[in-house]
């Protein structure tokens, strides 16, 4: 069928066609205009499971850009063409973020319906799934610049949404300085890799890799910048500014963001410098212990929900790079063990999003009834909202990891696995997870207990209602049959990140 | 020897970009920093594909085969575009913050903790 | 269809848990059911705030887990002092952890 064939290039250039003729479609009315965006977003979310099915069947999927055919990836040997390569990876993590930004778009059409600029929203947020998708499938490592800066600037210009706002604009500023940085840190490793295979694409490089000094500087600089993006402790710092003053739609879609900047660091690490040392697992891991335990005990003194919400974000980022570092420790990662830690690491990346994002919708919806951000001038709003109130408490449970919800699932996979190896970090992020429950407790009583409020007794839309519904549908469903979606979704996922030779086979 | 010398150029750049960044506290220095950093790391690319004595690489009526590299050419140019939108939007965004505050101190700030 | 997670060391199955925490709320629905009829709501009366009139509007959310913060005070004193908030602090942070790195990975 020639739409899977061209599924890759599509999922990228279909979302981008839409973000800049939605100000066209905007100026006729908004409900035309609304369903244009639904219908973009809808086709992306097709295109994307089409082509995740395609690759579950088939195998790695090849798209090389301008050649005669897409399969000609190298004609006289050397791949000089910009390659889209899609494996079962790639797949899952676009069929996540086509998803999301079809919830928070739905969601946006009930939370926005003040705002008088939606139609500069719109664009911004497909601008914005442009580039993640394009982080996601392509398989070239100058491109992955040019997508990583595509997210910055987007997602830049929506955390400055609320522009009369002066704290809106310094976190669009901060975040944009941090990000154009690590961006160029990007830039120059991959000249450095460059400079030295005259190679960019990453199947290419990774065949040729010497692991010389000049390698491992680009493997750091790399690894450092998208630490960075994924908001990894020490360089965690833009999150809680970016997240808390950013509408709570674009925060999802911000996390969903820093969720493809940890896949990419994956990719790198996995496939492109095909790591021999145990070394970088221990940092990896390390890093996301402290990322636990410094999230979870400052989420604890926060007051401003949204700041909260995104310091337990860093803390969940934290988890994926406790699994993914142990499951990289044990050398050749291919004992059922440091499978099984890899594995709960990247399961933890959809359960992160789903959890993380059903909070932050939640947290817009508070906001959207009572107009406050401060928890201690919140209260009593279970009695007026009953249906949120419960959402809220699946979204908790989730997140902290209590069964039978879906985080429990894969926390369980990661705590088990690095157990084996180093009983001392498996015990902290056991702390961290309590901790978290701790901290929503917390959130819990100071939003929906107490004295009835004064505000919040107003309606919410019924597209708000149903974005947060399908999360906390998927949350239950994820949560009562985790074998299912690891062995349907995430061991192919697992299986195409650790064999890179896969990966390679599939360009050269 | 003058092969050497734009990577001097790149270190200096860099040297200076990240100073700037790190250590001055005008919104607008740090804008300018970044953008030298960027302009460090485009010099580093275009100086990649440099090779002694080549000409520019355009197959038509070319006086000899040796040629500098293309590809880190167009690379170049593209970061050159994207530095351009991205200090083009840090630069608006503090124009806005200015007139918010009327400040441009960096550590004039709101968000902390 | 499997439906047991297993973990390599362990294993989880949800709808076994489902059906026991299911089994635990009937009990626990019995037990509930067998109390007393003739309790009323609103006989407890004033809540005890250490002996001091009650604040008028609750307990806040900054309130909780007080005793936890002021426990680990020099923990938080030091994480707040350095989340500063300046930019320039951030970048240094990132340029620390490139640094470190380097140091770790490629020397």
């Amino acid at each position: 069928m020639i739409l899977v064939e061209h599924a890759a290039i599509l999922l990228i250039a279909f979302p981008l066609l839409g973000a800049f003729i939605t100000p066209i479609v905007g100026r006729v009315n908004s409900l035309f205009r609304d369903t244009w965006v639904i219908t973009v977003l809808a086709f992306t979310e097709l295109l994307a499971v089409l082509l995740g099915y395609d690759v579950l069947q088939n195998g790695i999927s090849v798209y090389t850009l301008g050649a005669r055919l897409p399969a000609l990836t190298s004609p006289s040997g050397i791949p000089v063409r910009i390659i889209l390569e899609v494996d079962a990876m790639n797949a899952f993590i676009s069929v996540i973020v086509s998803s999301i930004a079809l919830v928070v778009v739905w969601y946006c059409l009930g939370f926005m319906n003040q705002s008088r600029v939606l139609d500069k929203l719109y664009t911004l947020i497909l601008l914005l799934l442009t580039g993640m998708l394009g982080l996601t499938l392509t398989g070239d490592l100058f491109n992955l610049f040019v997508f990583l800066e595509v997210v910055s600037i987007s997602s830049a210009a929506l955390i400055a949404f609320y522009v009369h706002r002066g704290e809106s604009l310094e976190a669009a500023f901060k975040y944009m300085v941090l990000s154009s940085i690590g961006a160029l840190m990007v830039l120059f490793a991959v000249a450095l890799i460059y400079g030295q295979y005259n190679l960019l694409s990453m199947a290419a490089v990774a065949d040729k890799i010497q692991n010389t000094f000049l390698d491992e500087v680009a493997m750091v600089l790399l690894i450092s910048a998208f630490l960075l993006k994924a908001g990894s402790v020490p360089a965690h710092m833009w999150k809680p500014d970016a997240y808390g003053e950013a509408p709570a739609p674009v925060a999802v879609l911000l996390l969903t963001s820093a969720l493809v900047c940890l896949y990419v660091l994956f990719r790198i690490i996995f496939t492109v410098f095909n790591p021999a040392t145990p070394l970088l697992g221990w940092v990896l891991a390390i890093l996301g212990v402290s990322s636990i335990f410094l999230g979870v005990s400052m989420a604890l003194i926060q007051n401003n929900l949204s700041r909260l919400i995104a310091y337990s974000a860093i803390a969940e980022i934290g988890f994926i790079l406790l699994g993914t570092g142990s499951g990289l420790i044990e050398a050749p990662y291919l004992s059922m063990v440091g499978f099984n830690a890899i594995s709960g690491g990247v399961f933890h990346i959809l359960n992160d999003v789903l959890d993380l994002g059903l909070l932050f919708l939640a947290a817009g919806a508070v906001f959207y009834l009572t107009g406050e951000r401060d928890l201690n001038r919140m209260g009593g709003l279970g009695h007026t909202q009953p249906l949120l109130a419960v959402f809220f408490l699946v979204g908790i449970f989730a997140v902290s990891g209590l069964p039978p919800f879906n985080g429990f699932a894969s926390k369980m996979m990661i705590y088990e696995s690095v157990y084996v190896f180093n009983p001392l970090l498996a015990i902290i992020g056991i702390l961290g997870s309590i901790l978290m429950l701790a901290v929503f407790v917390k959130v819990f009583f100071s939003i929906f207990l107490g004295v009835s409020p004064a505000k919040g007794h107003g309606k919410l839309p019924k597209s708000m209602l149903a974005g947060m519904g399908v999360l906390v549908l998927l949350i239950i469903l994820i949560g009562l049959f985790p074998a299912l979606v690891v062995d349907y979704l995430i061991s192919p996922a697992v299986n195409a990140l650790i064999n890179s030779q896969n990966y390679i086979g599939g360009v050269l | 020897m003058l092969i050497d010398l734009p990577f001097l150029a790149v270190v200096v750049l860099l040297a200076l970009g990240v100073y700037a960044v790190v250590f001055r506290h005008n919104l607008i220095k740090i804008v300018m920093g970044v953008h030298i950093l960027g302009s460090g790391v485009n010099l580093f690319l275009i100086s990649l594909g440099y090779r002694e004595g080549g000409v520019a690489p355009i197959f038509t009526h070319a006086p000899k085969l040796e040629m500098v590299l293309p590809t880190p050419q167009a690379l170049t140019l593209t970061s050159i575009v994207i530095n351009l939108a991205v200090v083009a939007l840090m630069l608006s965004l503090i124009m806005l913050i200015y007139k918010r505050y009327k400040s441009l101190d960096s550590r004039d700030r709101r968000l902390m903790g | 269809m499997n439906f047991v997670l297993d973990t390599g060391v362990g294993f989880w199955n949800p709808l076994v848990f489902v059906a026991g925490l299911l089994l635990v709320l009937l009990v626990s629905y019995l037990i509930w059911s067998r109390g007393e009829k003739g309790c009323q709501r609103g006989v407890q009366g004033e809540a005890f705030f250490s002996g001091d009139p009650a604040p008028r509007d609750g307990v806040r959310a900054q309130d909780l887990y007080w005793g936890f913060m002021e426990t680990f005070k020099v923990y938080y004193e030091w994480m707040v002092n350095l989340h500063t908030g300046v930019i320039n602090d951030y970048v240094a942070w990132f340029i620390a952890l490139m640094a470190v790195l380097l140091i770790l990975v490629a020397l």
